[in-house]
């Protein structure tokens, strides 16, 4: 997870509004640090596209194949996905990416993120479940919460061991989206990160990644004075990690 | 996973890369598609759907030199070659700024970026063409642009509860406001705005405003709408619509300013600023925009020479107004001009008005020789014609001007004022060459722009006197009465904020013009004189640089 942390002090440079310096030099650094993320996260892409293009073309002989495939395959979307997350915020913060509500069906905007980690799941022989009502609508950007959704996937799919599942009910006028897995469940330091008044200071630097994104994301969804918001848990109904996200 | 539905519907895939090319012709072929072509840039798109009617395209965004993905759809559209039942898809593996920026504008049937799994488009197919299935009777309907069965169509699918409500609710929106059932059309975007602010139910009740007339209060809503939503391109084009019907040109440039900077890819609304530009007399604008059109590549022929032709006259005015700053745009015209003369297809008078702007760019560059060997030919060949269009005799005129040669210009502007003094649209085009305006709708527009300019300097209000004065000086920047107010209006802003060298090189460089052209008898004589011992008598005064 070291990673992770390196990754943080990158984002806090990188947002201009997270970070406590607020002079002209620290703008610029963030344009070309967001500059690089765009590069970086093109190459990702590429690479991904080959990969699956390989594993099409010829899947892995053996079980120690499969394993290092899945391992880049994973590590690669995990990255690539947090750098899209990155670059939404920073282009949501600088006003120069529409955000646009619109009413979704949710069982579309499910599906859409398990297709685009379709190859990830077949060769970490996940199951993935979803339980949604066909006619659900919600209200939300859906090319926002669908990379949001997509971040948490190959998340679970690290620690998941054979299945994940999303749901999606609608709570009053709240909608809660539950993605849950069989793995062992998030550690304590993850669940307290999570908690709304360790998450609402965007820059606490325990605060993981991912967890920070969703959370930013969640947020800039607002009706009336309701914000969304995400919880961590663990249980469910496949007894490991639920992540839950609700919308206003 | 093929259907027999899949098997029957033609594909068109688009991609500069060969390999995307063949692994998506794999996969549609591997789900049952087969019927699929390929294509490599937009001018082959183009072709291929003059050629052939295609049910679906799937086109990447970055398509190499010429148009993008947007462009194409917006080209296609505007051709009428995609029918409101076919499907695009916009793929893109770069998600920069301008590329989001441009899927969301264009409103594609759906946005892909890569890497894209099988999955993923397989299962978008699916739902996009299930949509298109349940829908098929009303675009059908829509087709055929019969509105009111197509509101009936719409209105029984909406009670029906139909999985697309959403879709059927916004399409009757726009056909109530279109049939001006415009109650019906509020109740729609009211009553969707009661659950949530969306955008597009916004943005339809300042429509609904719009077309009932109601201009002001339209522009008011939007301008609320883009400012919480800087985004909203729907927004900025229904707002450039308000300004349109209500003649307010200076905001309509406004505004496609600041749309082309929140979206610069949308060739429509870069050729709308250029054209409003240019009859602002915001040259440079004008200039910068033309370009971009021509930039974004080969469109249809005809669309392609006028585009030029309307960047080397936008370049010559700008040319006229900035010689430093538009050195290198003029360079670029003469090239353009040079291509247009090379082009088999353009007709003889287009190549003729090509060259009489050669001429005008390479008198103002003061290389007159030259100039006048491209012109004296076609003087030559005008005397012996009949029938001269009046794009060219004006055009021939100023070439006079650009050279130098005034005298053979007036002399040449009175036998045309005299030819079309009854033809008002032939006369406002004089009117740019003139000291003072000839046309019914120059004297119109001089006199009420005076007017409010004067207005603004005796109420001592000297900054936007100046504003006013130059916009009138840039459209007409031969007006000895526009001319001589701009210069009054400067001096009396520098009496009471200071003298900047700026405004007294401008002035100086004004007052030098006025002088070439006015004679002693001229009625402006006077004024120019008095006018200018001011600025002298300001130039020797304390603390003048």
């Amino acid at each position: 997870m070291s990673d992770m942390y390196d990754m943080d002090e990158f984002m806090k440079e990188a947002l201009p509004s997270s970070s406590s310096q607020s002079s002209d030099d620290q703008l610029d650094f963030s344009f070309v640090l967001a500059s690089s993320v765009h590069d970086m996260k093109n190459s990702l892409s590429m690479l991904l596209g080959s990969l699956e293009e390989m594993i099409q073309e010829s899947s892995p002989q053996n079980d120690d194949q499969k394993n290092h495939i899945s391992i880049l395959q994973y590590e690669a979307s995990r990255i690539n996905s947090e750098l899209i997350q990155l670059l939404n915020i920073y282009r949501l913060q600088n006003k120069s990416l529409p955000f646009s509500i619109d009413e979704n069906y949710v069982v579309e905007t499910f599906e859409d993120q398990v297709a685009r980690n379709d190859v990830l799941f077949k060769t970490k022989n996940i199951e993935v479940i979803i339980d949604c009502d066909d006619d659900l609508v919600w209200f939300y950007d859906n090319e926002l919460l669908g990379n949001v959704i997509h971040n948490i996937l190959i998340n679970s799919s690290r620690y998941a061991k054979s299945k994940i599942k999303l749901s999606a009910k609608c709570k009053g006028d709240r909608l809660s989206i539950n993605i849950e897995d069989d793995g062992f469940g998030f550690p304590d330091f993850m669940l307290q990160a999570a908690l709304p008044e360790n998450n609402k200071n965007s820059s606490a630097d325990s605060t993981r990644l991912g967890l920070f994104f969703a959370a930013k994301i969640a947020s800039f969804h607002k009706q009336g004075d309701n914000r969304g918001e995400i919880e961590l848990s663990n249980g469910g109904s496949l007894n490991g990690g639920v992540f839950t996200i609700i919308l206003p | 996973m093929s259907t027999a539905a899949y098997s029957q519907l033609h594909v068109l895939i688009v991609d500069d890369f060969n390999s995307f090319r063949q692994t998506l012709n794999k996969i549609m072929r591997e789900l049952g598609f087969k019927y699929v072509d390929s294509a490599k840039s937009g001018d082959e798109v183009l072709k291929a759907c003059k050629k052939n009617h295609y049910d679906l395209i799937l086109c990447d965004y970055n398509l190499g030199k010429g148009k993008n993905g947007q462009q194409v759809l917006e080209e296609l559209r505007k051709a009428k070659r995609i029918r409101a039942q076919d499907i695009f898809i916009l793929l893109s593996a770069e998600t920069s700024r301008n590329v989001v920026m441009s899927a969301y504008d264009c409103e594609p049937d759906a946005y892909l970026t890569k890497p894209i799994s099988t999955k993923t488009i397989e299962q978008r197919l699916k739902r996009l063409l299930n949509k298109r299935k349940e829908l098929l009777d009303i675009y059908t309907t829509l087709n055929k642009a019969d509105k009111n069965t197509a509101i009936t169509q719409l209105e029984k699918k909406v009670a029906d509860k139909s999985r697309y409500s959403m879709d059927c609710q916004k399409l009757l929106t726009d056909l109530y406001i279109e049939t001006q059932q415009f109650e019906k059309a509020e109740m729609i975007c009211r009553t969707t705005l009661e659950v949530r602010a969306l955008e597009w139910a916004q943005v339809g009740l300042a429509r609904i405003q719009l077309a009932q007339g109601n201009a002001e209060k339209a522009i008011e809503w939007l301008k609320d709408i883009i400012k919480a939503r800087p985004a909203c391109m729907k927004a900025y084009d229904i707002l450039a619509q308000a300004y349109q019907a209500i003649n307010n040109n200076e905001q309509l440039q406004n505004i496609f300013e600041q749309a082309v900077e929140v979206s610069p890819m949308s060739l429509n609304r870069q050729l709308s600023l250029a054209e409003v530009a240019m009859g602002n007399g915001d040259a440079e604008i004008a200039a910068h925009a033309y370009r971009k059109t021509l930039r974004y590549g080969a469109n249809t022929a005809h669309f392609n020479t006028r585009n030029q032709m309307n960047f080397a006259k936008s370049a010559i005015r700008f040319f006229e107004q900035d010689p430093d700053k538009a050195n290198d745009i003029a360079q670029e015209a003469m090239k353009t001009l040079s291509m247009i003369d090379d082009k088999d297809e353009v007709n003889p008078e287009t190549k003729m008005l090509a060259k009489i702007y050669s001429s005008q760019i390479l008198g103002l560059q003061k290389l007159n020789k030259k100039s006048k060997e491209i012109i004296q030919p076609i003087l030559d060949s005008l005397k012996k014609q009949e029938n001269v269009s009046s794009d060219i005799e004006v055009e021939v005129v100023n070439s006079h001007i650009c050279n130098q040669q005034f005298d053979i210009a007036v002399l040449k502007s009175k036998e045309l004022l005299k030819k079309y003094s009854d033809n008002q649209s032939v006369l406002e085009k004089i009117d740019y060459l003139m000291s003072e305006p000839v046309s019914e709708k120059g004297k119109a527009m001089l006199q009420e722009e005076n007017k409010k300019g004067i207005g603004l300097y005796k109420a001592k209000n000297n900054r936007a006197a100046i504003a006013c004065f130059g916009r009138l000086e840039k459209k007409y920047p031969r007006f000895t009465a526009v001319k001589l107010n701009l210069v009054q209006a400067m001096i009396g802003h520098m009496k009471d904020v200071g003298k900047d060298p700026a405004s007294i090189a401008r002035c100086t460089e004004i007052l030098a013009f006025l002088k070439k052209h006015i004679k002693g008898d001229d009625i402006h004589f006077h004024r120019c004189q008095q006018l200018q011992s001011m600025l002298s008598a300001m130039l020797i005064s304390k603390g003048v640089k």
